[in-house]
């Protein structure tokens, strides 16, 4: 007869084993994330994933964000943004309507990019989450003169930035 | 008691069965827990370690006996003679001896570990049962961690459909 399997580790262990998920291999979070709803409100926890923050110090790179390709004339996949992931994570395109505008990449900073249109007058702004693919377009700024630029910063005072991607921000221009 | 044998100071841990292990203090301070005990000068008597069986205590020993740091007249000869590469190297080679327990030990030396704070084996115990999530199959995962799967079937293809990136 078999062994019985053993107990299932208690919560602040799995924490323990699970800051040692890799994380420049983020495809081994989501998987765990799927084993079941249990491990995913773990490791989806706001304060599990500043302490994964804490114990692996700077996050690693997870991809370059690029304004236009070289020589890229304006087609249908200049509509999204440009990512090129450095890990197996290919940052989450909605693959909706991103509308017939030229995404240039104007920041990146907490969690955000703030993208611009190229083409569009008064500019275009879309502040866009990669981790969740969530997107919000902006109001367009007024009475821009003819050199600006544009910054997307966490909004809640005194945060620490570990885990607050989804939260409140600013956007200044 | 803590006693003195050939210059060392020793120090008694006990198990909750009954079983009682005589330890160098040096040895048992590779347990941040009891180091703090120690300095707190809360170890004069015998140490209770609650929730560690005999058999887990007596392993956690044997890993903090081989990973104490080697210091004073015989560590200094040691050091003079072994490259510390090599010992690096004789230490991971017996790491991975020391692991290849069932799967009810290891979680009980992930348990002891975390209670007695001793990093590397919380390291080690943890990184062998993070290659098991990371060389294996969902449902291999789940059974080898107990872990029920709470997902309804069209739940868990939609979010693998989503998530088709992490499965490639």
């Amino acid at each position: 007869m078999p062994p019985p399997p053993p107990p299932a580790l208690p919560d602040e262990l799995l924490e323990e084993v699970f800051f040692r998920l890799p994380p420049d291999e983020p495809e081994h979070l989501a998987r765990a994330s799927l084993v079941s709803k249990v491990w995913l409100s773990l490791l989806s926890d706001s304060r599990f994933r500043a302490r994964y923050r804490d114990f692996h110090g700077a996050p690693p790179v997870l991809g370059f964000l690029c304004s236009w390709r070289p020589n890229s004339v304006h087609e249908v996949e200049d509509n999204i943004p440009h990512f090129f992931p450095t890990t197996k994570f290919p940052g989450r395109i909605p693959d909706d309507d991103w509308g017939y505008f030229r995404y240039a990449a104007w920041d990146c900073r907490h969690g955000r990019v703030l993208l611009g249109d190229m083409d569009y007058e008064p500019v275009a702004l879309v502040v866009w989450d990669p981790m969740t693919g969530c997107r919000r377009e902006l109001d367009p700024p007024d009475q821009l003169g003819t050199s600006y630029g544009a910054a997307v910063l966490c909004a809640v005072a005194g945060c620490d930035h570990r885990a607050c991607h989804a939260g409140p921000f600013n956007s200044q221009v | 008691m803590a006693t003195r044998e050939a210059g060392k100071k020793m120090i008694m841990l006990k198990s909750p069965d009954g079983m009682e292990f005589e330890v160098e203090e040096a040895v048992a301070m590779e347990s941040q827990t009891i180091r703090k005990m120690i300095e707190d000068d809360c170890a004069d008597t015998a140490i209770l370690i609650p929730n560690i069986n005999s058999k887990i205590l007596s392993r956690v020993i044997e890993y903090c006996n081989k990973h104490v740091p080697t210091t004073g007249a015989t560590g200094a000869a040691a050091s003079d003679t072994v490259a510390p590469a090599a010992l690096a190297e004789d230490l991971k080679i017996w790491d991975a001896e020391f692991i290849k327990v069932n799967r009810a030990t290891r979680f009980d030396l992930i348990q002891a570990a975390s209670y007695l704070n001793i990093k590397g084996l919380l390291d080690l115990t943890s990184q062998t049962t993070i290659d098991t999530i990371s060389d294996n199959s969902l449902e291999e995962i789940r059974s080898f961690l107990s872990t029920k799967n709470d997902y309804l079937p069209e739940e868990e293809q939609t979010i693998r459909r989503e998530n088709q990136w992490a499965f490639q």
